[in-house]
């Protein structure tokens, strides 16, 4: 049977013979035309483009490998979904789901967790602005609420004055860990002496029991020993606490920051290499903990995990409305999907694949969205065979921080579909319309 | 002056029921009715309890000791034993004076050096040795006559009864020294209210006893005329159901004591002259040595089970052994897996590889990834094992007996069979005679010392791959001495969760090869979803009819539900993330007592997750107490009725439903037959209310309101 041959364009590749590539193996694009079982084009026929794809089934393996991870190495463990990574409905209820608390760090995204149905004693509410209102409904309903600054520790003397009985908090602190890019801001520095300071001023006044510790070292943190001098840190401030003014520590959270299989600009080992698992997290924690405290006082040992959990889990279809050759010569071709929803393309490159074959001569080529500024660079040199007009790619890992931090900037945001472990696909997020858009404004007379 | 008067009468009734074993007053009563058939016989019986119990609480001994007639029982004995023995006068009287004072001596001594050096009790002994006083002076006492044709004037009997009744319950009376039919009946009735299992065993001892007896071609005139049987009566109930827990093999070793009760008894009356008597010496010497024996046990069977040698009705050993068997095995400890998170049992009791003969009784763990595999990559490096360098814990409450530290791990696939072949291990002394052994583990992960008392669940070192071992894995054995090697004792693991569709609790149990295992959630929800207080009131209505509970704690510690206004008491046990009912005492109409009947024990259950099990227990809620009695007493062939149920609890977010299938069945060694079910049962947790409702059928109890 005679098959009609793919038309490829003939092209002239520059050979450089004699040296080799510097950067070990060469980035090789895979096809992927089908995601969880679904074809890409079919999707696309159906949702339309661009199109943010879930899969329910890699969002319950990670959630599997986390707690597995944990749950061979320490007895308490649970984890809280970061809102802020994704708080997508179906995806915060899909986490709630498998077991996990809520993390929020607003009033905004604590009232999404209540409107979903999760038990205020579930929710932890960190974040250095907290308005005194919802302050107040936080640690009335009885969540778990990590102090931020002293101005919070005043408003929560006053909130318990309010409420006439004593109320519970949590203490988030931070410390010198060595690592580039530390975060000072969030919560009271260990090392001079205010987080101290902190915890006896609350505690002193008699009104508020501390019952844990809370720390976030980063975001996409690759090694795991910054969590073991957390860890460190945090019981050792947690036993002073203990000595001083009995304080029983009930709870240690660690926050969040595993990093997820993504590829920070700038780095050149596989993902494979740099990711670590969450065993060598797991093993960074734990057995200090077992090793600080007897079996029956335990803490509860708390994780604000989010993108490690989702970024796997997400991807975005795209497709290609235009290509053109740029003035040094290099391929450009322009995307439907750019920066307005993949904002994580300004730190990381993104795993581009094809989702047709488009034959094997591969050419270094220039990502760019479609909107109308230089900068909205999608990926700034990847090896792609030919696109042409209409065909798709899968843009991978895209599922944390790109639905949260998503620009509604000169394009309306698409679909949003999940493909569940029984194998359908649900619509989780219409895509937008101009009424939509507009629904708030209202024109002067 | 009323204080005291509850007191002597009580030291009196005590010493009366001690006589039989029992500590009931109505007992009590019924043996000091059946000596007063020969009035004055039985005056010298009280003089004795009172003389006894009298001057052991004039010389300062413990109260309690003399309230509950630890020494007056055998100056009853005393008395009744002379004045059977030799003829009432001022003389006697005087005489019992005296030898009441030698028994208290007497009773102190024996029960001090009986105690320390064999951990036993010397029951009757310190009456006959006072009496062998008397009657080895007898003869050079002039004014002290012996008692003449003792053998008819004490003995009557019943002529309507066929002659074995009458010699039977003669027997039983002769424990007394009351001869004759009429005093044995008082006695019988008198056991058979506080045990029927302990009438059972008079008697078996009284039959078995007898036909060895005449197997030997023993003079028949000893038990018919002398009535000396009593020896073997005893001897079967003290051991078939006082000193151990009723059962088939409980039951066999009484016939084997009273054996050589029967034997005893023919050797000392050959061998002692003429004016000293057997006694009860065969009856004493028997029970004591079976006991020492039973004690030492270097492998403690199941099959007979000593109790704490209080007196204690048999039916109550065998409930409370019923409830132990159910929550701990072995000392009253109860083992958990020890280690976190899920594991795969890959060698179990009796397996192939190693886990045979003296070393049957051990399982070997490895760390499962999420689809149970046993490593990562290729499995050629030790760190790709998931197993390998996972924290360690102590299985039960301890203290660390030996390690051993230094002995590298092996690479993948080879072994150390060596000197070395428990690789570094620590082992743990949980009980006398009850030591763990932790093997195999990382070189120089052990991070406790000898002599470190350790926590159940506390880290003892790391999975490693030293010794016996080509893969990562632990080894965890029970073992007699605390020496690596050592035989292992059979045991059972407590609260373990096994995978499957659906999965299964085992509340206690063995585990089989391949199973996945963990131990049962650690939640402290429990306690939220029973949240059960002090002074505080839930209001229910129970088919209609409205009840209140409340919760509160006994003398002993013991927490329970209780009832009102029909008090019903029914006591649980919240710990380690599982909830147990105990028994029930009081009202079997209350919806407290409904709610009971259905649940026993309950793991915690996270939302979305369903755990299901089958539990076993006694009659008890189910059948009313006539019933449980009869079935009591068939435990000693090794059957009887329970309740068997099969539960399935799942986790609803602010609920726990637990549904139970609940059957009576009937237990023959080997199987279960079952002989009635009763209507599905469906108990609903409700979070911050505790029992929200219970339905069976037409019975329905729900919540209304709390305070």
């Amino acid at each position: 049977m005679f098959i009609k041959k793919q038309y490829e364009k003939p092209f002239i590749k520059r050979q450089q013979g004699g040296i080799t590539n510097k950067f070990g193996r060469t980035t090789q694009s895979k096809i992927k035309d089908h995601i969880d079982g679904k074809n890409v084009s079919d999707l696309v026929k159906q949702y339309g483009s661009p199109l943010f794809v879930y899969s329910e089934s890699t969002i319950t393996k990670k959630y599997n490998e986390l707690t597995h991870a944990f749950a061979l190495r320490y007895p308490k463990f649970q984890p809280a979904w970061s809102y802020k990574t994704n708080y997508l409905s179906a995806i915060c209820q899909k986490f709630h789901k498998l077991g996990s608390w809520a993390e929020v760090v607003s009033e905004m995204e604590y009232g999404m967790a209540l409107k979903l149905g999760v038990n205020p004693q579930k929710i932890i509410f960190n974040g250095p602005f907290k308005p005194y209102d919802a302050l107040k409904e936080a640690i009335s309903k009885g969540s778990m609420v990590n102090i931020d600054s002293m101005d919070e520790v005043y408003d929560v003397e006053k909130i318990a004055a309010e409420l006439g009985r004593t109320v519970n908090v949590d203490i988030r602190v931070n410390m010198a860990l060595g690592n580039y890019m530390a975060w000072d801001r969030f919560g009271f520095n260990i090392e001079s002496g205010v987080a101290m300071q902190a915890a006896r001023r609350l505690l002193v006044g008699g009104k508020v029991n501390i019952r844990g510790l809370h720390c976030h070292v980063g975001t996409f943190i690759l090694d795991p020993d910054i969590y073991r001098k957390q860890t460190e840190q945090l019981i050792s401030f947690g036993k002073q606490l203990s000595s001083e003014f009995g304080v029983k520590i009930e709870y240690i959270d660690i926050g969040g920051g595993f990093a997820s299989r993504n590829r920070l600009k700038n780095t050149y080992l596989a993902t494979d290499d740099m990711t670590p698992s969450f065993n060598s997290f797991a093993e960074a924690v734990c057995d200090q903990l077992l090793a600080a405290f007897k079996p029956n006082e335990l803490p509860l040992l708390i994780a604000e995990t989010g993108r490690a959990l989702i970024d796997e889990a997400g991807s975005l279809v795209a497709t290609v409305g235009a290509s053109k050759r740029l003035n040094n010569g290099t391929r450009a071709i322009i995307l439907d999907a750019g920066v307005n929803l993949l904002f994580t393309a300004f730190w990381y490159d993104h795993e581009i694949s094809p989702a047709v074959d488009r034959g094997f001569a591969l050419e270094d080529q220039v990502i760019y969205g479609p909107l109308c500024m230089q900068i909205d660079v999608v990926h700034p040199m990847v090896k792609l065979p030919n696109m042409e007009r209409g065909d798709h790619l899968v843009i991978h890992p895209v599922g944390a921080y790109n639905n949260t931090q998503w620009m509604q900037f000169i394009h309306l945001r698409p679909n949003v579909v999940m493909i569940g472990e029984n194998g359908a696909v649900t619509v989780i997020r219409e895509k937008e319309n101009i009424d939509y858009l507009q629904r708030l404004e209202h024109l002067p007379e | 002056m009323r204080k005291n008067l509850e007191f002597a009468s009580d030291a009196i009734i005590f010493s009366y029921s001690s006589v039989v074993f029992s500590d009931s007053r109505r007992t009590g009563l019924l043996v000091l009715a059946s000596t007063l058939v020969f009035p004055v016989n039985g005056l010298l019986g009280l003089l004795g309890a009172a003389l006894s119990g009298g001057i052991a609480h004039a010389l300062g001994m413990d109260r309690q000791s003399v309230r509950k007639g630890a020494y007056g029982f055998n100056g009853v004995l005393t008395g009744l034993g002379l004045g059977y023995f030799f003829e009432f006068g001022p003389a006697l009287l005087a005489l019992l004076a005296v030898a009441c004072i030698a028994l208290t001596f007497l009773t102190v001594f024996l029960n001090n050096v009986f105690y320390y050096y064999f951990g036993l009790p010397a029951m009757s002994l310190p009456f006959c040795l006072a009496a062998w006083l008397v009657m080895m002076a007898g003869p050079g006492l002039g004014s002290l006559q012996p008692s003449a044709d003792r053998l008819s004037a004490f003995h009557l009997a019943v002529g309507a009864f066929p002659g074995w009744l009458n010699t039977f319950f003669s027997t039983v009376g002769a424990v007394l020294f009351q001869t004759n039919t009429f005093s044995g009946i008082l006695v019988s009735v008198g056991v058979l209210l506080y045990s029927r299992i302990a009438f059972v065993l008079l008697a078996a001892g009284f039959l078995f006893g007898g036909w060895v007896h005449d197997l030997f071609g023993a003079d028949a005139s000893l038990l018919d005329k002398r009535f000396f049987g009593f020896n073997h009566m005893l001897t079967a109930l003290a051991i078939g159901g006082i000193f151990a827990v009723p059962g088939p093999g409980a039951f066999l070793v009484a016939l084997v004591a009273s054996a050589v009760s029967s034997l005893l008894l023919v050797a000392l009356f050959n061998f002692l002259p003429e004016n000293l008597s057997p006694l009860a010496v065969p009856f004493n010497i028997s029970v004591i040595l079976t006991l020492y024996a039973l004690k030492l046990r270097a492998r403690p069977s199941l099959g007979v089970r000593l109790t704490d040698g209080v007196l204690v009705p048999p039916e109550k050993s065998l409930g409370k052994l019923r409830q132990e068997i159910r929550q701990w095995k072995r000392y009253g400890v109860a083992v958990a897996l020890p280690f976190y998170g899920k594991w795969k049992v890959t060698q179990g009791i009796d397996g192939k590889y190693t886990h045979r003969e003296d070393w049957r009784f051990a399982y070997d763990f490895q760390a499962a990834g999420h689809s149970g595999e046993l490593f990562k990559n290729n499995g050629a490096e030790l760190e790709d094992y998931f197993s390998y360098g996972l924290p360690v814990v102590s299985p039960a409450p301890g203290k660390v007996a030996a390690l051993k530290d230094g002995v590298a791990d092996n690479p993948v696939g080879t072994v150390n069979s060596g000197g070395d072949r428990w690789g570094n291990h620590v082992i743990i002394e949980h009980a006398p005679g009850y030591y763990s052994c932790l093997a195999h583990l990382k070189n120089g992960s052990i991070n406790v010392k000898p002599g470190q008392e350790l926590a159940k669940g506390e880290t003892v070192g790391a999975c490693g791959n030293s010794g016996r071992s080509p893969y990562p894995h632990l080894h965890l054995q029970f073992q007699l001495s605390p020496v690596a090697g050592a035989p292992t004792y059979n045991f059972d693991l407590s609260n373990v969760v096994v995978d499957g569709k659906p999965r299964k609790f085992l509340q206690s149990g063995t585990l089989a090869e391949n199973a996945l295992v963990q131990n049962a959630a650690y939640s402290p929800d429990w306690a939220i979803f029973f949240p059960y207080a002090m002074h505080r009131q839930w209001m229910y209505r129970f088919n209609g009819v409205s009840e209140t509970w409340s919760m509160d704690v006994d003398f002993y510690g013991n927490s329970y539900l209780v009832s009102f206004p029909l008090e019903t008491r029914v006591y649980f046990l919240l710990a380690e993330g599982v909830l147990t009912m105990k028994k029930a005492e009081g009202s079997r109409d209350t919806g407290l007592f409904f709610f009971g009947s259905v649940v026993s024990d309950v793991p915690f259950v996270k939302e979305h997750d369903e755990v299901g099990w089958i539990a076993k227990e006694g009659a008890d809620y189910l059948l009313n107490p006539f019933y449980v009695g009869l079935s009591d007493v068939f435990s000693i062939a090794g059957t009887g009725l329970h309740q068997l149920s099969h539960y399935r609890a799942a986790g609803e977010g602010s609920k726990v439903r637990l549904n139970a299938e609940i059957h009576l069945g009937l237990h023959v060694p080997g199987a279960n037959i079952p002989l009635k079910r009763y209507a599905d049962a469906e108990v609903v947790f409700a979070r911050d209310v505790g029992v929200e409702s219970v339905t069976m059928g037409q019975k329905k109890l729900v919540f209304v309101s709390r305070e």
